[in-house]
């Protein structure tokens, strides 16, 4: 089982983190006590769409750190000013019809096993939640999804040099649809049981 | 033209709705939610906590933003902001978000301008306040309700205030516009900003 951290930075602490699946364990720490020694013997750190980007730049260091030591960083959201490298600049990608913001699915990988594009592009028939725009994916990235008709990647995992593997993921946050009633639901296990594994 | 002075959660959707075209302009100072303690807020016509700011945080503050109303500011409390964590004489119900309601058969959020003459609203129309219900807002004290929401026993909650208070006034809304428009989704949010923000600074 692979432990976690999660900065937590809302009124309320989401279903899935306060309560995670399949035995893992997520400690939740607010965002502004984070200290450095947090990170110690945790695999993978959940960064959530709703946190404060301008205080995560003041620990660019140590969020590299933690991927140099070999940790595990999940990525949420049309980031704004980023802090980690990769990725770059968010680029929205505006709808010009619904069918715009479909996803298809790439690569095979552990964390999309049994994942159809179809429960990623619409909940109960609403497109958009899982991304609405991209960032760039690195040469050496892997792709787990994409956008149907323009091609552009959606998720994806980058192994950092150090060891450490990021998880992009540019719409709403993961474990948001660890309750779904599809096969969108076990995307967030799937994550956790691939970073604890690694 | 007077512009809006914001508390600066740091959050991705609050930057992009401030820092780019074509609501930056509105904008002027910006606070950082940590130098709050610190900030002098007496000189703002008008403070804005825009959507999703953690109330939790907010709520040491309570007497600060308190006192900043009573002596004549404008505080604007957007959406997703748990007000009642930080403002006193009101209260917040939330309710579950039916996201998919407008695939329903015979489509109707149930959202109204309850005072389509007042300043606040010019311009708008249905349309551009209906997109999700979080919530809705009552007072210990008489408000003005600008935009209204019909529950499930079909009666009208509000979820656009305006209230007096001392020589400045409190404007609450559980509406979420900045978070939608600024995460590039649910134009009607763009809609509503397109025509709250500049009636806003008009009337500050």
């Amino acid at each position: 089982m692979g432990r976690f951290l999660y900065l937590l930075n809302t009124v309320g602490t989401p279903k899935f983190i306060a309560d995670p699946p399949r035995g893992h364990t997520i400690t939740v720490v607010d965002q502004y006590e984070f200290e450095r020694s947090d990170l110690d013997g945790v695999d993978g750190l959940l960064l959530s769409q709703h946190l404060d980007e301008t205080h995560l730049g003041e620990l660019r260091v140590t969020l590299a750190a933690f991927l140099d030591d070999g940790g595990t960083v999940s990525l949420n959201g049309p980031i704004s000013k980023p802090f980690l490298d990769p990725p770059g600049a968010y680029h929205g990608l505006p709808t010009q019809a619904a069918r715009d913001w479909l996803i298809e699915m790439d690569t095979l990988h552990p964390i999309t096993r049994g994942v159809r594009a179809e429960d990623l592009s619409m909940r109960m028939g609403v497109i958009g939640f899982w991304a609405r725009g991209y960032f760039e994916a690195p040469s050496n990235a892997v792709v787990l999804t994409r956008f149907a008709v323009s091609g552009k990647p959606a998720d994806w995992v980058w192994r950092s040099p150090g060891g450490g593997a990021l998880l992009v993921h540019p719409g709403n946050d993961i474990w948001g649809y660890a309750g779904d009633d599809t096969t969108a639901r076990p995307f967030f296990a799937q994550f956790l049981d691939w970073a604890g594994a690694r | 033209m007077t512009k809006i002075a914001a508390i600066d959660a740091g959050l991705a959707y609050q930057t992009r709705t401030m820092e780019e075209p074509p609501f930056a302009g509105f904008f002027g100072q910006r606070i950082g939610l940590r130098d709050l303690p610190r900030a002098d807020l007496h000189d703002l016509p008008c403070l804005m906590i825009p959507c999703r700011t953690n109330g939790a945080r907010l709520s040491s503050h309570k007497d600060q933003l308190s006192e900043y109303i009573a002596t004549g500011g404008t505080l604007v409390v957007m959406g997703e902001t748990h007000p009642n964590l930080f403002i006193d004489g009101l209260d917040f119900a939330p309710e579950p978000t039916n996201f998919w309601w407008w695939l329903q058969e015979g489509a109707d959020l149930g959202v109204r301008i309850s005072a389509p003459d007042h300043p606040l609203m010019d311009g708008m129309g249905q349309a551009d306040v209906t997109w999700h219900i979080h919530g809705t807002l009552t007072f210990e004290e008489p408000a003005e309700t600008l935009v209204t929401w019909n529950d499930t026993d079909g009666k009208a909650q509000p979820i656009l205030s305006v209230q007096r208070r001392g020589r400045g006034c409190l404007i609450v809304t559980t509406l979420d516009p900045i978070y939608h428009h600024g995460s590039g989704f649910m134009p009607a949010t763009t809609a509503f900003l397109q025509r709250f923000l500049p009636a806003l600074c008009t009337n500050l």
